[in-house]
């Protein structure tokens, strides 16, 4: 019989770990390729999700148990890929500002980020501008995203812009925003490339600035 | 139990322009309209005044003491706003309540001398500088740490709220869980101590979140929650209220319940 | 009197102020190793005009535009410069090596980062003692509070006794790298601007000239000769400045683009009432960025001297400056056979890859020959004798045409190459006879018969490829002004368009755009270019008289400004803290604090104005309340900052004349 990547990806957008799983060792018994395991089973199946969930047909944990169920299929494909076959698409690092600890949007943007082929680096909450700074020249990513939930904290956000730029660290750079409070205006007021409303459109925001 | 209305907060929409262009009227009606339903405190929270927290703090407290002497809920980061809204809700003699202090170094540092000159209720944030705990132990960790430094500094443990920090259910099965578990804990350890939370944080991520935020005061009511930050115009919420207080034994003859009934308060 | 020394030319011209005309004006050549020379004999040149013997004894101010920093900074010249940086280290290049860093600086919001340890300082500095002419000290993030950079500044002045600069009074950027670069830049080029100040001033002396000397800065206003021995890095990239001054007073036009053709390159800037709109990165020169205002001025490869080349049968614009096969020709009159033989044989025989058949090298200078290949020593002993067309020298040399290596012997300006430019093709049209027409002519042939065209539709052609290429920079110029960077013909979606819109397509529709100010066109073939252009972009073509010489003009009818912006935001502590190019400072309330900033920034700013030379000042403060909305869910408007711009404007100070101000607000 063929293998069906489509049984996979309504395993992946029902969370069904288990099934993942198995589908995923079968895949792999009848020798396909490990890249399109990902690419044609695993991703397809996690777009739909972000979708759903932006139109509100799909709920938080519904996001998360997806999610935990790819990279349950995944951690099984990995030590199969060859090294450079997976094209790591981009680099992103997120964290909450100063003196902001929600993270909750911020870590579903992350996943949301990651199950779309990017590195995520979550540098965490509370981030003085000085740890973006040192982030950025660490990871030398190509994106980096900050959350404020709090209208107190939103000034943080242009603080660590203007860190970057003291730094010469923001002309090689994407900077998206996000967060209750956040507004367009306000990215464009503080010189940020992007704003996403949620955690489904930050994904699109991510494909869009790195093919900018 | 401790009920405080939630409904003066300058970052809801209807509230915004009336504290903006100092509609005394509306805060007022607003402020007496929950001491009506049964609101026992009534929070006054301006924080997106960013640049002049401290003065509208104090006009609205101002205000409102105009319309009524009931004690209020001060809720601010900031011991500026604080300091500011406690010595303008001197005048109604009342013992007033602070949300919030926490664990922080800098917070509890900021705000333990307002808490020891006006000796208020206290509203204890259950976080410190290590951030906002994880599990059930970590909230032990810094429920532990702040008590005992509260009651060193000559806090009484009647004056301390507990806030065990709510978070949503959505990202973590046990969310509801842990915030159970730490008030058996609390009731077990400190029995003195009070307890109160909000309730939306429970229902972020999920539909229907009414019903979800409805079933969680239920709950934890019935591990020992006497403290809610709510809004006391939700008539089936403040029904919930009513109903677990009687079915708790909270609630002698029934008489709160049927009064409530009475007057219409509750579907 | 108005002068400016380019890089060809030192051009000068003497303005009547009252009646607003160019009444004299001369062109010499530009004397690159002693600059004065050539201001010495554009003077000559003014004088020996019979003007009428008043006129330069009534000379009431004199401007200078000048490259003399550009260059110098370019070609690594100036004093031994030591950087003291305060709190933080640099990546990157840094125009000097005398570098120390010492414990300080401060934080975004202003607060110190680290205590000033002024033990480190003292030792930093006696560390540098004798070892260099100037010092210029960079804190970091200094722009939100400069006390350290002025208290280390006090410090060297009593341990060195050599000038001092500081990075926050030269910009109030953002950017530690650029402001410590424009900083050392600045205390780099001290004598050398001392130098030139001094001998304009004898030269000056002879003609019985006592006028107070000005220099133009980048953004096109005048400072006084004390403020330019202080500031001399302000006077980078000034020439481009100049020349957009001198384009709105020679036109009256206050709104226009400003088209400068060259040889090499075309500059297009934009003019907005009345001045140069200004870059906001910062100028940057030989490679180094600074921080440093300039007008912001698009420069495209394509000019006069472009190349016109073909491959795989397109035609091609530069961006390699060639000299013109006229020009060619008309010094070395035995390459016309050369070509000719190209035309009749050569052609035929060999394909050129790598280059074009019609080309021709020309040996400018003897090179230091143990730096050379065997191969390019060989190809130096070949055009030692004379220049030669390719084929020649692949004939003299036993070489293949296209192997001849003759690249690395251009980029190093040992040897020039002739090739077909626009300027031949005016020559081939007509409209142009100075140079050889006969050469240009050969070589057009010779291109067309690659694109298989007759001579006159290669010539149209090319030509009016030209002009479109003219009027894309334009627009392309104009979009990035509006912060559009890609290049207009590579985005998918808008090359049809723009396409359209040059002309070079109608298929299926017709596009148009309309500039809604003139172009005003300054350089050399202008009036063959720019009426068609301006007739693409559906505006106005305004080419003044004496455009030649606009730079020195628009240094002549410079005025005086000085700008500056106080930023004042909520503290975190309640209240509101002032951010101002002198201090920081804490307010409680809003409006004190914006009360403060105005008074104390008119006063700054009529000093600092008065300094560079003005009178009749205008001082204008603005304040600007910043608020942006937050999200739909919340309807809320969140206070950002308020900025005070402060501004002065005033005209230059004559001869015999006393100071003043006013202010408007």
């Amino acid at each position: 019989m063929m293998f069906s990547f489509e049984e996979v990806q309504s395993a992946v957008m029902a969370g069904e770990m288990d099934k993942v799983v198995e589908l995923t060792r079968k895949a792999i018994e009848e020798k396909l390729q490990p890249v399109s395991i990902i690419n044609e089973g695993y991703i397809p199946a996690m777009n739909v999700v972000g979708k759903r969930f932006k139109n509100g047909e799909m709920f938080v944990p519904e996001v998360l148990m997806a999610a935990r169920s790819m990279n349950a299929g995944m951690e099984l494909v990995k030590p199969l890929l060859v090294e450079g076959e997976v094209q790591v698409k981009g680099t992103i690092l997120l964290g909450t500002v100063k003196g902001d600890l929600h993270d909750i949007g911020k870590n579903l943007v992350g996943m949301m980020i990651e199950s779309g082929g990017y590195v995520v680096i979550d540098l965490g909450t509370d981030l003085e501008p000085e740890k973006f700074v040192e982030a950025v020249k660490e990871y030398k990513p190509e994106i980096v995203g900050m959350s404020a939930l709090l209208t107190t904290t939103m000034l943080a956000m242009k603080e660590t812009i203007e860190v970057l730029k003291e730094e010469g660290l923001r002309d090689g750079l994407k900077i998206m925003i996000g967060g209750a409070p956040v507004s367009k205006e306000f990215a464009d007021e503080i010189d940020a490339d992007g704003y996403a409303p949620d955690a489904a459109s930050a994904t699109e925001l991510v494909e869009k600035l790195i093919n900018a | 139990m401790l009920i405080v209305g939630e409904l003066i907060n300058s970052s809801r929409k209807a509230i915004k322009p009336a504290v903006q262009e100092k509609d005394a009227k509306l805060i007022q009606d607003l402020a007496l309209k929950q001491i009506e339903v049964g609101a026992d405190y009534v929070d006054v929270n301006c924080g997106t005044q960013v640049f002049n927290e401290v003065e509208t703090m104090q006009w609205l407290v101002e205000t409102i003491q105009q319309a009524c002497d009931a004690p209020l809920c001060i809720d601010s980061p900031s011991e500026k706003a604080l300091a500011a809204g406690l010595a303008a809700a001197k005048g109604n003699g009342k013992q007033q309540m602070i949300n919030s202090i926490t664990a922080e170094s800098e917070r509890y540092n900021n705000i333990i001398s307002l808490a020891q000159e006006y000796k208020p209720k206290l509203v204890a944030l259950c976080m410190d500088d290590a951030g906002m705990p994880e599990t059930t132990d970590d909230r032990i960790r810094v429920i532990d740490k702040l008590i005992n430094n509260l009651t060193k500094d000559g806090i009484k443990e009647e004056q301390i709220y507990l806030d065990p920090l709510v978070k949503p259910v959505s990202t973590g099965d046990e969310a509801g869980l842990e915030v159970m578990d730490t008030l058996r804990y609390i009731r077990r350890s400190y029995p003195g101590v009070h307890t109160i939370c909000g309730l939306s944080n429970i229902s972020f991520g999920l539909p229907n979140r009414k019903v979800l935020n409805r079933v969680f005061l239920i709950q934890t009511m019935t591990a020992g929650m006497d403290g809610y930050i709510l809004d006391p115009l939700d008539k089936e919420m403040m029904g919930a209220v009513y109903a677990s207080r009687a079915l708790l034994g909270q609630d002698e003859y029934c008489v709160n319940y049927l009064g409530a009934h009475r007057k219409g308060l509750y579907k | 009197m108005g002068i400016d020394t380019g890089g060809t030319y030192t051009d000068g011209v003497l303005v009547d102020l009252s009646s607003q005309l160019v009444v004299a004006k001369s062109k010499a050549r530009t004397t690159h190793e002693n600059l004065t020379v050539g201001i010495k004999n554009c003077l000559e040149i003014l004088k020996s005009q019979s003007l009428p013997e008043e006129l330069f004894s009534n000379i009431k101010l004199v401007a200078l535009s000048t490259t003399l920093a550009t260059n110098a900074i370019v070609e690594g010249k100036g004093g031994e410069v030591g950087l003291l940086l305060l709190g933080h280290g640099l990546e990157g290049p840094i125009p000097t090596s005398h570098v120390m860093e010492a414990p300080g600086g401060h934080d975004i919001k202003g607060r110190e980062k680290q205590e000033l340890n002024l033990q480190e300082v003292r030792r930093a500095l006696l560390a540098m003692k004798g070892k260099i002419d100037a010092l210029a000290v960079s804190g970091y993030l200094s722009v939100r509070n400069p006390v350290h950079e002025l208290m280390v500044r006090d410090e060297a002045q009593k341990i060195l006794n050599i000038p001092v600069v500081c990075a926050h009074q030269l910009t109030t950027a953002l950017g530690f790298y650029e402001r410590s670069v424009t900083a050392v830049l600045n205390a780099r080029l001290l004598p050398t601007i001392a130098e030139l100040l001094e001998s304009v001033r004898k030269v000056l002396n002879i003609y019985g000239i006592e006028a107070p000397l000005m220099v133009v800065k980048g953004d096109g206003s005048l400072m006084s000769e004390s403020v330019t021995r202080e500031k001399p890095i302000e006077t980078i990239l000034s020439g481009p400045a100049a020349s957009i001054i001198g384009a709105t007073f020679l036109t009256g036009r206050k709104d226009a683009v400003v088209v400068d053709i060259g040889g090499t390159t075309t500059d297009v800037a934009s003019l907005e009432a009345g001045k140069p709109m200004l870059n906001p990165e910062g100028a940057a020169v030989g490679g180094l960025l600074t921080r440093v205002n300039a007008a912001r001025i698009s420069t495209f490869g394509v000019g006069g001297d472009s190349e016109l080349w073909v491959e795989k049968g397109e035609l091609k614009i530069g961006p390699q400056r060639v000299w013109p096969l006229s020009v060619g020709v008309n010094l070395y009159p035995h390459l016309l056979d050369e070509l000719e033989h190209v035309w009749t044989t050569d052609r035929k025989t060999k394909e050129v890859s790598g280059g074009q058949p019609c080309d021709c090298y020309i040996l400018l200078r003897q090179p230091d020959m143990d730096n050379l290949s065997p191969m390019e020593k060989q190809l130096i002993e070949i055009l030692r004798i004379a220049p030669h067309n390719i084929f020649k020298i692949a004939a003299f040399s036993g070489k293949d045409v296209s192997m001849l290596g003759l690249k690395s012997l251009v980029d190093r300006e040992i040897v020039a190459r002739a090739s077909l430019t626009p300027t031949d093709l005016l020559h081939v049209r007509g409209d142009y006879s100075q140079w050889d027409c006969r050469g240009a002519e050969v070589g057009a042939r010779i291109q067309a018969w690659r694109l298989k065209r007759d001579l006159d539709q290669f010539t149209n052609q090319a030509l009016k490829a030209v002009e479109r290429r003219i009027a894309g920079v334009i627009l392309q110029s104009l979009l990035n002004d509006i912060g559009y960077r890609t290049d207009i013909l590579k985005e998918p979606l808008l090359k049809p368009f723009v396409e359209r819109v040059l002309g070079i397509s109608t298929e299926q529709f017709q596009c148009m755009v309309k500039l809604d100010k003139p172009i005003i066109a300054i350089g050399a073939p202008v009036e063959n270019f720019m009426p068609q252009v301006a007739e693409l972009l559906n505006t106005e073509l305004i080419i003044p008289e004496h455009a030649e010489v606009a730079n020195a003009v628009g240094a002549a009818t410079g005025q005086v400004m000085e700008q500056f912006d106080i930023l004042i935001r909520p503290s975190p502590e309640g209240g509101f803290i002032i951010h101002a190019p002198w201090e920081r400072k804490d307010f409680l309330e809003l409006a004190d604090a914006v009360d403060y900033a105005a008074s104390e920034g008119e006063k700054y700013i009529l000093h600092s104005a008065q300094r560079a030379g003005a009178v009749e000042v205008n001082v204008t403060v603005t304040r600007e309340d910043v608020y942006s909305n937050t999200s739909q869910r919340w309807e809320e408007e969140l206070f950002i900052e308020t900025r005070i711009e402060v501004m002065a404007v005033g005209r230059p100070q004559w001869q015999d004349e006393k100071q003043g101000g006013q202010k408007v607000c």
